[in-house]
């Protein structure tokens, strides 16, 4: 996905609400992360968002570090989340 | 507790063409379990070789039961949208995930004022609140600021302007970036903040924003709204890409 | 399998016999990417190898372009499904920049401007399978494509093939890079459909 220039146009979080919610089985677009780069405190839906083929990686709108990354491997879905110190979830 | 969301088969009813590169799509869904006003589907093309991809869409309409509506915009050399604006025949099923979303979404019982700012083919999901809080005869003001490069552009062009003017507390602006109609006293260009600040109700309302559009657009506007006093976790954003489709 | 919907073929895409199993044939030349893409001045970069033993080799880019060059004509096949074949491009050998340089290892972590982190084992690094290169079809590298250079490692995914390579480690255990953590193949063989680990 590019945009004009040829360069990347990334997405937000919004876009991962369908493969996460598949697997889990809620939504979690509202989630709220605090940023292991910056300690900004922001929900998923508000991520910048690359997608890369199987994979996606999400990072912090504040200082663009990688927060998120998600890969569906056959039939499970990986999240690597080092670069969050804090994951809130609501009750469904 | 809601259960993973499973790959639905969706048959199309009816393509309504909403512009020269937009049509709506209203699409069957066997089993849907209904939606709110800002939602999206995620939606699989297979081929019958076996491959296939996936894009998002919003949906445009609120929750009438199986039937769901996607506008979709025609992207220039898209693998996805002309099949789906031109080619996708009657009757044929794609398969659809959703629905998704649980921030960017909207309830006509919300009682806060909600500006909505679309950019572009954003202007969809956004449409779902309009249309919900019409269906709903919702009460609490909301104001559409809706920026499109030409009068050919407007998505739902007769019913915005048929609900701007018959919906109470509903305001209706189409701002145009590249060519406005004959005897608009606005000059085109793109949305300043000046502007947004004059379309928006003051910074110490409470009000609820939603923004959607590509994501230049987005930001932009997200930012200008801070800029102008607005609190940032009343601010929900929805982002898509300037080509993929 | 999904439901298929008649008369969707997807763009540019042919099977092709010659093609690595569950690749298709595409024309452009699609952009994946991690971040947003880093904006490198050939005046800011350099390429550098840390050994083992944490000797360190560095090339300036006047450095590189000093070096004798080779236009390799490659087959891409990205994990995405996607292969180009026939891609030509300009750059200076993995044998060329390790010659002298001292090691024992077996693996090697490539590093990128961006953060972006991949591995895979020193040889296939070595023997004319790898290069850095900074052209592509003859013109400078684009940015958004690795430029001003990626490392070309063809013989296996593209995502091996590291867009705005910055350094090399050369280390006695094999460390996981940026998807391999993910649990994407530690190598990549897109002969042997080697996607993910366990493949």
């Amino acid at each position: 996905m590019t945009d004009e220039h040829g360069e990347p146009a990334p997405l937000d979080g919004n876009g991962l609400g369908g493969v996460l919610g598949a697997f889990l089985g809620v939504d979690v677009t509202d989630a709220i992360l605090v940023c292991d780069g910056c300690g900004r405190q922001q929900v998923l839906a508000a991520l910048v968002v690359f997608g890369a083929g199987p994979g996606g990686v999400a990072r912090c709108r504040g200082c663009s570090h990688v927060m998120l990354r998600v890969a569906e491997i056959r039939n499970e879905l990986v999240v690597d989340l080092r670069g969050t110190t804090r994951l809130r979830l609501r009750r469904p | 507790m809601p259960g993973p969301l499973p790959w639905l088969p969706a048959y199309l009813v009816e393509r309504r063409p909403e512009t020269a590169a937009a049509a709506t799509l209203v699409l069957g869904v066997p089993g849907w379990p209904g939606h709110l006003p800002g939602q999206h589907v995620d939606v699989r093309l297979t081929a019958d070789d076996g491959y296939s991809t996936q894009r998002s869409y919003s949906l445009a309409a609120p929750d009438h039961g199986a039937t769901v509506e996607l506008t979709v915009q025609r992207v220039a050399d898209g693998e996805v949208s002309p099949f789906l604006v031109d080619d996708l025949a009657i009757g044929d099923p794609v398969e659809l995930r959703g629905p998704v979303g649980g921030w960017f979404v909207w309830s006509p019982t919300l009682p806060t004022r909600t500006l909505l700012v679309a950019g572009g083919s954003g202007v969809v999901p956004l449409m779902a609140m309009v249309r919900a809080r019409h269906e709903a005869g919702a009460a609490a003001p909301m104001r559409l600021v809706y920026s499109v490069r030409t009068p050919d552009d407007v998505l739902y062009a007769a019913e915005l302007e048929r609900r701007g003017r018959l919906d109470e507390g509903l305001e209706i602006h189409v701002v145009h970036t590249r060519r406005a109609p004959p005897g608009d006293a606005r000059p085109t260009g793109r949305l300043t903040r000046e502007e947004i600040g004059s379309l928006a109700w003051p910074a110490t309302e409470e009000v609820l924003t939603y923004v959607c559009g590509p994501t230049g657009f987005v930001d932009q506007v997200a930012g200008d709204l801070v800029a102008l006093g607005y609190d940032d976790h009343r601010i929900r954003t929805e982002r898509f890409g300037a080509t993929g489709g | 399998m999904g439901i298929v919907t008649p008369g969707f073929r997807g763009r540019g895409r042919d099977s092709a016999p010659e093609l690595p199993p569950g690749q298709y044939l595409t024309h452009d030349f699609p952009v994946l990417s991690a971040g947003p893409t880093p904006h490198v001045e050939t005046d800011d970069w350099a390429l550098t190898v840390t050994t083992e033993a944490g000797a360190r080799s560095r090339w300036s880019w006047r450095d590189l372009l000093a070096l004798p060059q080779e236009t390799p004509t490659v087959d891409l096949h990205c994990v995405t499904k996607w292969s180009k074949l026939g891609t030509r491009w300009r750059g200076v050998s993995l044998d060329v920049l390790l010659e002298d340089v001292e090691t024992a290892a077996d693996f090697a972590l490539v590093r990128c401007f961006d953060g972006y982190t991949t591995n895979l084992p020193l040889e296939d690094l070595l023997d004319g399978q790898a290069w850095v290169a900074h052209e592509y079809d003859g013109e400078p590298l684009a940015r958004a494509h690795g430029g001003p250079a990626r490392l070309l490692v063809p013989h296996l995914y593209l995502w091996k093939s590291a867009k705005w390579i910055s350094g090399i480690e050369l280390s006695d255990t094999d460390e996981p890079g940026f998807w391999e953590q993910l649990g994407y193949h530690d190598y990549g063989d897109p002969w042997r459909e080697q996607r993910y680990a366990g493949d």
